[in-house]
């Protein structure tokens, strides 16, 4: 459970907000322990959003191609494209009609090109979130790296010595 | 000139109200729009129509929420165009119920600017008009949504809130209440979580009425009854359904102890004012407009996190000095938001457009 200060903002200053909050943490507190003793899960909705951080490690290319995954992941969406034609007499009707056939496919079109736009943003979250990971291993690498190259050189100095 | 001219909601109350308005000061106003609600069939016109009064001294206000074929076709038009601004929802949260209006809000968004130049704009609130300040606009006034309480409170008289009142008053139970579309920016699956935990937790003897029509969002409507009987809240979660003033809506937020809303996109929410005319807490998370609206009344949420929610519920539906306090801000924002404030606005605003 986070930390309850900053969650809520009430203007009036006749409100005591810290005694309040402080009540809400203790219930929360309880609450919890109560569910834990009778093997219930009290979190059980609570979640969070994977975030987009940039990027040190990952070359330059690699961060061009994550970001125009979202650029891209949108453009799936169908138009309506129909044009006004002149026919004597009939005109007016058979545009109606046109449009409306026109517009009824778009829309079971565009129905299924919005799931399509779910599963692109879902699959390049997931994209971004394995280059984080990744960008976090090869932080460590580093660091594990330059301490080797640390004790290589203090093992060195020992030998000559 | 709009869109889509819906039965019950901000821009189709605020077209009407506008309209009685101008004719009450001595212009001839009309409303014409690309589709409408079947119930308002006789109050307007389909916008081909007003090729016949088309003049460039006619001042046409165009209503802007959303893409359509009407903004191409106003913007055609030699009429001294006014772009009255009400925020246009981020595709991003509908793409995934109704590709079609996704479609329609990409094209809006993408297409805003280039009314910079071809007509003069105003907005339906003060966070609507930032944005548009931010794109370049000069905008010539906030028209803020004259809030129909006179009709809210005629609703109270009729048939409808009889009925909701002899059904759901005097129970003894806590509820929760939200009014609005069920659509997914406005994040009702959140409220729908927060009040597991108070239910399951806090206080057994509670009920949350969603009051709000889910036309063109069906698979959002079958992705929130799923998550209420995944919860096991079948019971206790009562979706209303569509009540306009005229149905009865009042008596919700008679019956109500705590307004809630967790929206993510709003430019001005007109239930969080109608809950604080009817003397209801409001609890609301603070995203885009909200805060503005609030202006300090209510309860601000910086965090989802649903337990927490649910204990600040709570509190507000417990604690009497909290709700006393609450509802004594909520007053004094009430009385900036009066209707007669906003006929007033609008007055001044129609005078600034008029000398142009």
């Amino acid at each position: 459970m986070t930390d309850t200060e900053s969650a809520v903002e009430i203007s009036d200053p006749a409100i005591d907000i810290d005694e309040m909050m402080r009540r809400i943490s203790e219930r929360l507190r309880t609450r919890q322990a109560q569910a834990a003793a009778q093997g219930l899960d009290y979190d059980y909705l609570t979640n969070t959003r994977p975030t987009l951080l940039a990027s040190r490690h990952l070359s330059k290319e690699t961060l061009e191609w994550l970001s125009q995954l979202f650029l891209v992941s949108d453009e799936v969406l169908t138009q309506v494209a129909m044009r006004d034609r002149r026919f004597p007499l009939f005109n007016r009707l058979l545009f109606r009609f046109e449009m409306l056939l026109h517009r009824l496919v778009v829309k079971y079109v565009n129905l299924y090109a919005g799931r399509q736009i779910v599963f692109n943003r879902t699959a390049s979250r997931a994209v971004v979130c394995l280059a984080w990971e990744l960008e976090r291993a090869v932080a460590r690498i580093e660091s594990l790296e330059n301490q080797l190259a640390e004790l290589r050189q203090q093992t060195s100095k020992s030998e000559q010595a | 000139m709009l869109p889509y001219f819906a039965y019950g909601d901000a821009i189709g109350n605020q077209a009407i109200e506008i309209r009685r308005l101008l004719r009450e000061w001595g212009y001839r106003s009309e409303i014409f729009a690309e589709n409408w609600d079947r119930r308002l069939k006789q109050e307007c016109r389909p916008y081909r129509e007003y090729d016949r009064y088309s003049h460039s001294d006619n001042l046409l206000f165009v209503h802007y929420s959303t893409g359509a074929e009407v903004n191409q076709y106003a913007k055609g038009l030699n009429d001294q165009i006014v772009l009255y601004y009400h925020n246009i929802t981020p595709a991003d949260y509908i793409y995934w119920v109704n590709g079609e209006l996704a479609r329609q809000l990409v094209e809006a968004r993408k297409q805003l600017t280039s009314w910079l130049g071809r007509a003069r704009a105003i907005a339906a609130s003060w966070y609507n008009a930032q944005e548009l300040k931010a794109l370049g606009f000069e905008v010539a006034g906030v028209v803020p949504y004259i809030l129909p309480f006179e009709s809210l409170d005629a609703g109270l008289k009729g048939k409808g809130a009889s009925q909701i009142l002899r059904h759901y008053a005097d129970s003894g139970m806590t509820d929760w209440l939200y009014v609005g579309r069920l659509v997914p920016n406005k994040c009702i699956q959140h409220i729908i979580k927060s009040f597991y935990y108070y239910h399951t937790w806090i206080n057994p003897a509670s009920r949350l009425f969603l009051v709000g029509g889910s036309e063109g969002m069906e698979d959002y409507f079958v992705f929130l009854k799923n998550l209420v009987n995944a919860l096991a809240l079948a019971e206790a979660v009562i979706f209303a359904g569509h009540y306009g003033a005229a149905e009865g809506l009042a008596a919700f937020y008679q019956i109500a102890d705590l307004y809630i809303s967790m929206s993510e996109h709003e430019g001005f929410c007109i239930p969080l004012i109608e809950a604080m005319y009817y003397a209801l807490p409001v609890m609301a998370f603070a995203s885009t407009g909200v805060p503005i609206t609030l202006n300090g009344a209510g309860v601000l949420l910086k965090r989802k996190e649903y337990p927490l929610v649910a204990e600040i519920a709570h509190e507000i539906t417990t604690n009497h000095a909290l709700r006393s306090g609450l509802l004594k801000a909520q007053d004094r924002r009430l009385a900036d938001l009066a209707p007669s404030t906003a006929r007033a606005q609008f007055h001044a605003c129609l005078a600034t457009l008029a000398q142009h």
